[in-house]
């Protein structure tokens, strides 16, 4: 009985650990688990569904060299943080996205007839064709907008309402943030990790 | 008649106490250690893949260590470094006397800071209330005692008639 009573008087001490165990523990894991931007690859990605971690793990198999870790990211991870995926150096998007965002990607060689073009410059490399449904990584990005929904979940064709509300299906790119220090000889970086990380993500299956 | 002194507190006690207290000191850094290395060890096996699960086990084995000492503050350690301190403070007091009957309360008292205590009337002088230590009770008969020996008015020693048969 003695031990309940002082258990209830001192109920803030318990509390005030389980915040402060909280707090350190997620700072400490965040220094061991992160790296300073030129140490690190960060891939975002705005397709229906990404298995971040998984791709991450796959990506740091082979890590060029000076790098520590590679982050992926679904877009929804800068909710609460409108800055983040400008710190990104890899973004796979889709046309509209790309057009929209022009102005932080960085122009690159094109390496194929799908690659998209705009206005004389080559701003995304394909990944995923829509129209031939053929394309690299499709088991870490989930390409269709069904593939957003919770597991065992249908999409009814008939509910228009629903269907809107998950976008139409489109071809994706791995585009490049303009401001990356990954890119090599396209923006005068010291190193070229992007580059090389997006490759990986191309012939990944 | 002669009468037999019984002392309700002495230096082995004491020294059982204070052994005590350094115990469960020693228990809770242990624990506190135990904690912290195994958190270290989760920490050291983070790699991409399991660096959700190992900051949920680390929490885990940081906030069970971290209540365990607490837990261990608010009972243990708190009680046996009270009754240290207060039993110094009577062994090493001034003594004072007191005659006639007294009657022991059912009623247990707890000073926050401060040892837990019963409540002592003596019936022979309605004007005095004295105080007896809780670890002491099963060694007071008050039925018996004739004179009692105060410290800062807590009950230290008693006399009872001793017949020399």
């Amino acid at each position: 009985m003695r031990i309940i009573n002082g258990f209830f008087s001192n109920i803030h001490r318990y509390l005030f650990w389980l915040v402060i165990s909280f707090v350190v523990w997620a700072w400490i894991f965040t220094l061991i688990t992160d790296a300073p931007r030129a140490k690190k690859v960060v891939v975002f990605s705005n397709t229906p569904a990404t298995r971040d971690t998984e791709l991450a793990v796959e990506l740091e198999k082979e890590l060029p060299d000076g790098i520590r870790t590679i982050k992926v990211h679904p877009f929804s991870y800068s909710a609460f943080d409108t800055g983040a995926p400008d710190l990104a150096d890899i973004y796979i998007l889709t046309e509209k996205d790309i057009r929209e965002n022009l102005h932080m990607l960085c122009p690159i060689e094109p390496s194929s007839e799908k690659d998209l073009v705009i206005d004389g410059c080559c701003y995304g490399l394909m990944l995923y064709d829509h129209e031939t449904k053929s394309g690299a990584a499709g088991s870490f990005f989930g390409y269709y907008p069904e593939d957003a929904l919770p597991d065992g979940a249908v999409l009814i064709d008939d509910n228009a309402a629903a269907s809107a509300e998950l976008g139409d299906p489109a071809s994706y790119y791995i585009s490049f943030n303009k401001n990356s220090p990954h890119l090599g000889k396209l923006n005068d970086s010291k190193d070229e990790a992007a580059i090389l990380v997006a490759d990986h993500i191309m012939k990944l299956p | 008649m002669e009468s037999k002194r019984i002392d309700l507190y002495n230096c082995k006690e004491l020294k059982k106490l204070k052994r005590m207290l350094i115990a469960m000191r020693a228990a809770a850094v242990f624990i506190a250690a135990v904690s912290l290395a195994v958190c270290i060890f989760f920490c050291i096996g983070t790699n991409t893949a399991n660096a959700q699960s190992q900051l949920i086990k680390t929490l885990i084995a940081s906030t069970l260590g971290g209540w365990a000492v607490i837990t261990l503050r608010i009972t243990a350690i708190r009680h046996y470094k009270y009754a240290c301190v207060h039993y110094e403070a009577i062994l090493n007091g001034d003594e004072e006397p007191f005659d006639g009957s007294f009657e022991v309360s059912d009623v247990i008292t707890r000073i926050h800071g401060g040892v837990s205590f019963y409540d002592v009337k003596a019936l022979d002088d309605e004007q005095k209330t004295l105080s007896l230590y809780s670890g002491c009770r099963e060694r007071f008969d008050e039925r018996a005692a004739l004179r009692v020996y105060c410290v800062y008015m807590f009950i230290k020693a008693y006399e009872v008639r001793y017949e020399d048969n």
